[in-house]
């Protein structure tokens, strides 16, 4: 008989889960990439104050005469070129990444946060209250929320907390879902019997023993809630409907361009390509986590 | 067949109250007074007794529950509501405005299912090859670029460099065609609108595809029709497409929300007549009936649209049996 030597670590089960998840994750080079390169974006965005050579809100200092002058094509003096205002877009793109990033992340959160209440409600209590609650998230779902974001932002007072909120009022629910389709799973699990048998409190139940173990679909659909709550962002500012003016988002910024498309290609193309890159990187980031959350595809 | 048909038309009506409520509530509850819309700022200011005149015409007096029971039992009998900003009918502006709409949407769908499905089966026959690398990056940068930003480089390249197509409308306002020659006038004005408006979606659908096709190839059936000496041809069209297919309805069902979205800022963005210019307009005039129309009637789309798919879902597969 052979012997074996078994090592025991501390939380051997935890642990394990999230090493090996980044290890998965890391076989994924371009989500990695994806990571870095939204990290810098991200360092960018806080250091907007730091890095951006102008006041992203003043007219070209060297041009006080000229208010509402053509838009400067980029240039040494200024890296993305000026808007029509001759405000210089590379610190308004700083600024506006910040906006743009800080409406997606909160709105995140706020999501998460209603999603998991509404999920580990009605997958724990079921019975009434779980049909009731996806009753209300297939409302939410059908309702077209795009016109409701627009008729919100013109009722109430334009600001950015108002958009954050709303957004992420209106992308809680595949959150909810999947948390309750964990939970339903979970209910059935040995683990979760066995702490029902010792007598653990229904509090302790869902915050010690149901949601750490939804957390990997969590992850992965906050991942994805921050690109779609940053494009219905971008969107609204277009419309006029958003961040609003004169601080710079990355929405209001294509809409300062709507004038300018003909002659000034650089006013469009920045803001444009700066939202592309981030959602493509949230993207990226998620298709990756999802892949290295699912133990199916990876274990050996 | 016929009990779940029913069941499920009895399931939209309460789906349908419910998106109702909601839109009502956020609407109304929201601080701001609507009567602001009628008054005409040429004329002199209206005194109180005018202003609490038209409040109680229009209703606004009565409890929240009341008023909504009010709007419930006209939106019912085909009455939206009196448009602020139009002084028309609600109805009337949307069904100006619909068939537009309609219209966009359904050959950026028709657009989508061609386009897409192809592209995601050549992505999963030649998986990680060159090809697939290159479909996956492109449908990836599809999903990320904003509608209306895809849209802005299509007037940027197409209407404004190359001069090929109009940027705007529906129609030619500097002629009057008849005929054919107005046919091909809203086609032509239709081409970048339903480009940009397809592009996200024929993102979504051919990676879907792709995925779809590659779990149907790793099925037994599939080896099996291979072990028998099927062409490959034969294997992939007769056997492995038929059923790839079938996620590809949901998915079309799912899909109607964000294409009613898309709709909406993508005419916005070429002033293309329809529901969503009627929306943003209505929006930014607070115009509330239009809103609710709009609302509602975008809601009856997308609600039928889901229902529609899960009927032809049951006529696709036959293994699913509904009680």
């Amino acid at each position: 008989m052979n012997e074996q030597t078994v090592q025991l670590t501390g939380k051997p089960g935890q642990e394990s889960l999230w090493r090996l998840t980044w290890r998965n994750f890391r076989r994924h080079h371009l989500a990695v990439f994806s990571l870095v390169l939204l990290i810098a974006l991200g360092t960018m965005a806080i250091f907007a104050n730091v890095l951006a050579p102008y006041n992203p809100n003043d007219i070209d200092p060297r041009n006080p005469l000229v208010p509402r002058g053509t838009p400067q094509p980029p240039s040494a003096e200024h890296l993305f070129g000026t808007d029509n205002y001759n405000r210089d877009l590379f610190s308004r793109a700083l600024y506006g990444m910040r906006v743009s990033l800080g409406v997606g992340f909160l709105a995140m959160l706020i999501s998460i946060g209603v999603g998991v209440l509404v999920g580990a409600l009605a997958g724990y209590a079921g019975g009434l209250v779980d049909n009731v609650s996806m009753r209300v998230v297939d409302v939410f779902l059908s309702v077209p929320s795009f016109i409701l974001f627009l008729a919100l932002n013109a009722i109430l007072e334009p600001s950015i907390w108002n958009i954050i909120l709303i957004l992420g009022f209106f992308s809680w629910m595949d959150v909810a879902r999947l948390v309750r389709a964990e939970f339903l799973a979970l209910k059935e699990s040995d683990f979760v019997l066995a702490a029902h048998a010792i007598g653990v409190s229904p509090r302790q139940m869902v915050l010690a023993h149901l949601l750490p173990n939804a957390l990997a679909p969590i992850v992965v659909a906050a991942t994805l809630v921050v690109p779609s709550a940053i494009l219905s962002e971008s969107a609204l500012s277009y419309i006029g409907l958003g961040v609003p003016p004169p601080d710079a988002s990355l929405g209001n910024m294509l809409e300062d361009a709507k004038a300018w498309m003909l002659t000034a290609w650089w006013m469009w193309t920045v803001p444009g390509v700066l939202i592309s890159i981030i959602v493509l990187a949230f993207n990226f980031v998620g298709d990756g986590l999802r892949d290295a959350f699912d133990p199916m595809l990876y274990r050996r | 067949m016929t009990r779940y048909l029913l069941r499920r038309i009895v399931q939209m009506i309460p789906l349908l109250i419910g998106i109702s409520i909601l839109a009502f509530l956020i609407i109304r509850l929201a601080p701001g007074d609507p009567t602001v819309v009628y008054i005409d700022p040429n004329k002199p200011p209206p005194s109180a007794e005018d202003l609490a005149r038209l409040r109680a015409r229009l209703g606004m007096d009565d409890p929240l529950p009341v008023q909504y029971a009010h709007w419930l039992v006209n939106a019912v009998q085909g009455d939206l509501g009196f448009s602020l900003s139009g002084r028309r009918p609600v109805a009337a502006e949307i069904g100006e405005r619909l068939p537009n709409t309609l219209l966009l949407g359904l050959v950026s769908l028709l657009v989508t299912i061609v386009i897409s499905i192809p592209v995601g089966v050549l992505s999963a026959v030649y998986r990680y090859t060159l090809l697939d690398y290159a479909i996956t990056f492109l449908s990836f940068v599809g999903l990320s670029v904003p509608g209306f930003v895809v849209a802005l480089f299509l007037i940027q390249f197409f209407a404004v460099e190359m001069r090929w197509l109009p940027s705007t409308g529906m129609h030619d306002v500097r002629e009057q065609y008849s005929g054919l020659r107005a046919v091909l006038d809203v086609a032509e004005h239709l081409v970048l609108p339903a480009i940009a408006l397809s592009a996200a979606s024929i993102a979504r659908w051919a990676r879907y595809q792709r995925s779809s096709l590659l779990n149907v190839l790793t099925q037994d059936y599939i080896r099996t029709a291979r072990a028998k000496g099927a062409r490959e041809r034969r294997v992939l069209g007769l056997h492995a497409l038929r059923n790839a297919l079938l996620p590809m309805i949901t998915l079309g069902g799912l899909s109607i929300p964000q294409l009613v979205s898309g709709a909406f800022i993508i005419e916005y963005v070429f002033g293309w007549p329809g529901m969503g210019r009627l929306a943003v307009n209505a929006a930014l005039r607070r115009d509330y009936p239009v809103i609710m129309g709009v609302t509602m009637i975008s809601a009856i789309f997308i609600v039928l649209g889901n229902f529609l798919a899960d009927l032809a879902y049951h006529w696709a597969d036959p293994r699913i049996r509904y009680e």
